[in-house]
């Protein structure tokens, strides 16, 4: 009889030996960095090969489609950014909240600045090298 | 063998039975009757309309359409891999809700008449409530009863939009309309709420996130694409729907931006989604509508291979925000493959579904020289890479290590996953199949070399605004308030408002009671007082022994 999987509760922790993931190193990091540099550089020089069909004036621009998808993102990041300011709450700000803090919220954490007191604080780093980098999902 | 009753009662009716059987009949059952349906949807004859006569009206339980059809299969399709998912880990009230839910679904997909749309369409809300109230998660039951009322609200919009529209044209067809009085427009609200639209969007990121990781899943699919199918047939080309789509498109982007819960970045990325298609609708050519039609198809699909890849984190670590997670990829190694494969295909990475589908709505704003619309499009276009194609990846399976090292989960939910991932990509790889059963003939050919270098462009600048933007982005335990805020932030406000505003009013009457009315009150608290006689609670003995003494003469009474 095939019953119901419960779930199987706290995750195991990394053991303290355990090496670096090869994909995190800062080598490998950087090497992702240099082959992403490359390809941003040959999609933008494909534009001198590729002709492409305008519909309106300014979509016809050289690299159109790489300054127009960055700068609308910077745009976005900080038009969320400036909103947030306005918009942001503890995420025990509704009543009922708490009861979820308390259900799922890990009480030990490894890293000591991530068991601070609550509010808007900041916990997290970038990059696992430091780095921002790491294009894994490509 | 054709089919003439509605496909979805198989589902439906199927997913009432599924507590009656147990153990593996009900396992059987659970895989099987997605399956069946889909078989019946596909055995509907081409244009095949069963009638039936119900007090003055008629009504058609079973309309076939091409649009209809397109639903209805992925609808069929979404059920069986959700039921593969969650057969394990799901309890009975979810899947049967489940069932219900997506038998309802696909019951409107082929509904040819209001009414008949509306019983289906009133199913669906209290069955999703339900896969909302099965869930574990600890915030669930409040959820689920405000999801409950948004819903109640938007059917009572539609039901009095209904009633008006029956009494002024004297027929209940589920035909296009146009939204030029009230009733057209009660009804075009009605959909509209489903859909997640303005001012209405917040109750998607409110109570999906709060369903169970199989939960989710299956509620990422039906309402709001149900909303997407009765709009495309209801109100194609009404174009205050492109601005409603438009709103939706960047509002996902901005608070999933801002959202620390990977699956709540997810359902806001559902409202940037259902942006693209109701954007679509309301642009109304041919080439829009098979875009919002291929796209709610491929959307279904990668939405649902996201959420299967959230929920198996969710259920091996038991942790949903983005300040505790990250680094997974070490340990779990499908999960990660399959949210990153649904994370190209939301972001329409060429050779993904996501692709051949959202650029057919961008060439339609094109094509009708929308300009506004197009270069939002666009926008929205790199956006939903930054949000959710790396977003949701990155914080949660890389970022810094959280040193959790969960494992796949089991057996069946990897197996669901890898379906859905095969979906994504051979979709996009070969899309004739898809555009084949689409409402209107495909003139579009996506893969050009100029369509490529343009998408790749688009996205990979993105990809890199997101690293480069990256300390601005470092996660807060935050939520961030929406309209949603005045149902729930504002009623304590106000309460506190009032009962400090109630509060000397209130003393002075008791104050009053006390100094006039002595001789009343303290003859109220001889006889309803703490032991007054007209309040005291009587021995359990006293009770029996009257209980028994009515019965004596009541037979007393009944044999004379």
């Amino acid at each position: 009889m095939m019953e119901r999987i419960t779930p199987p509760g706290r995750p195991p922790e990394a053991p303290p030996d355990e090496p670096t993931h090869w994909l995190v190193r800062p080598g490998t990091i950087r090497g992702i960095w240099t082959v992403f540099a490359l390809i941003l550089a040959g999609l933008v020089a494909g534009d001198l090969l590729v002709h492409h069909h305008e519909h309106f004036r300014l979509d016809g621009f050289f690299g159109f489609y790489a300054w127009y998808g960055f700068g609308t993102c910077v745009l976005m990041v900080l038009g969320a950014k400036f909103l947030g300011i306005f918009l942001k709450r503890p995420d025990t700000y509704y009543p009922g909240s708490e009861d979820l803090q308390e259900g799922q919220a890990p009480q030990e954490s490894r890293d000591p600045q991530e068991s601070g007191d609550i509010s808007t604080r900041e916990a997290e780093g970038d990059g696992p090298g430091g780095e921002g980098g790491g294009r894994e999902e490509e | 063998m054709t089919i003439s009753f509605p496909p979805g009662l198989i589902l439906l009716l199927g997913g009432l039975l599924l507590p009656l059987v147990s153990g593996r009949v009900r396992q059987a059952a659970v895989l099987v009757l997605p399956l069946l349906t889909l078989a019946a949807v596909w055995l509907v004859p081409e244009g095949h309309v069963v009638g039936l006569e119900f007090l003055d009206y008629q009504l058609e339980p079973l309309r076939w359409t091409t649009t209809g059809r397109v639903f209805a299969t992925v609808f069929a399709i979404m059920a069986f891999a959700g039921g593969v998912y969650a057969l394990r880990i799901a309890g009975l009230l979810e899947l049967t809700a489940a069932f219900v839910y997506a038998g309802s679904a696909i019951g409107v997909t082929f509904a040819g008449d209001l009414l008949t749309l509306f019983v289906f369409w009133e199913v669906m809300a209290i069955a999703s409530t339900l896969v909302i109230w099965a869930s574990d998660q600890p915030g669930a039951y409040r959820a689920s009863m405000r999801y409950l009322l948004v819903h109640l609200f938007g059917g009572v919009l539609l039901m009095f939009g209904i009633i008006s529209h029956i009494a002024a044209t004297g027929s209940a067809a589920f035909t296009a309309m146009s939204p030029d009085t009230l009733a057209e427009q009660l009804i075009l609200a009605g959909f509209l709420v489903n859909a997640g639209a303005p001012p209405l969007s917040a109750w998607i990121a409110d109570a999906y996130p709060e369903a169970s990781p199989s939960g989710m899943v299956f509620l990422s699919a039906f309402t709001t694409k149900t909303a997407v199918f009765t709009l495309m047939m209801g109100f194609p080309g009404t174009r205050i729907l492109i601005f409603f789509g438009l709103y939706m498109a960047l509002y996902g982007i901005i608070y999933a931006l801002l959202e620390n819960d990977m699956r709540r970045i997810l359902a806001y990325s559902i409202v940037n989604q259902v942006g693209f298609m109701v954007t679509g609708i309301g642009i109304g050519t041919e080439m829009a509508l098979n875009g919002a039609a291929a796209h709610a198809f491929t959307h279904i699909i990668y939405k649902a291979l996201l959420l299967m890849s959230a929920g198996s984190v969710l259920y091996m670590t038991g942790r949903r925000k983005c300040t505790e997670l990250g680094g997974l990829f070490r340990s779990m190694p499908v999960t990660t493959l399959a949210g990153g494969i649904g994370a190209l295909a939301i972001s329409s990475f060429p050779y993904t579904s996501g692709f051949i589908s959202k650029s057919m709505i961008n060439q339609a704003a094109a094509d009708e020289h929308l300009a506004a619309a197009w270069f939002l499009l666009t926008a929205a276009s790199a956006g939903v890479f930054l949000h959710a194609g790396i977003k949701f990846p990155w914080f949660v399976f890389f970022q810094k290590d959280s040193g959790l090292r969960p494992s796949d989960p089991p057996r069946l939910m990897r197996w669901s996953m890898w379906l859905f991932s095969f979906f994504c990509i051979a979709l996009g790889v070969f899309p004739g199949p898809l555009y084949a059963i689409l409402p209107f003939p495909v003139a579009y050919e996506p893969y050009t070399a100029s369509h490529l270098v343009s998408q790749f462009q688009l996205l990979l600048y993105a990809g890199l605004a997101f690293f480069i933007m990256l300390p601005l982005m470092k996660r807060t335990r935050t939520i961030s308030l929406d309209w949603d805020w005045l149902y729930r932030g504002l009623p304590p406000v106000l309460e506190g408002w009032l009962s400090r505003a109630w509060e000397p009013v209130h003393s002075a009457v008791l104050g009053q009671l006390a100094r006039g009315g002595g001789t009343l009150t303290r003859a109220l608290a001889r006889y309803h007082g703490q032991s007054g006689i007209l309040v005291r609670s009587w021995p359990t003995g006293n009770m029996v022994m009257w209980v028994a003494i009515l019965l004596a003469i009541y037979l007393v009474v009944y044999f004379f």
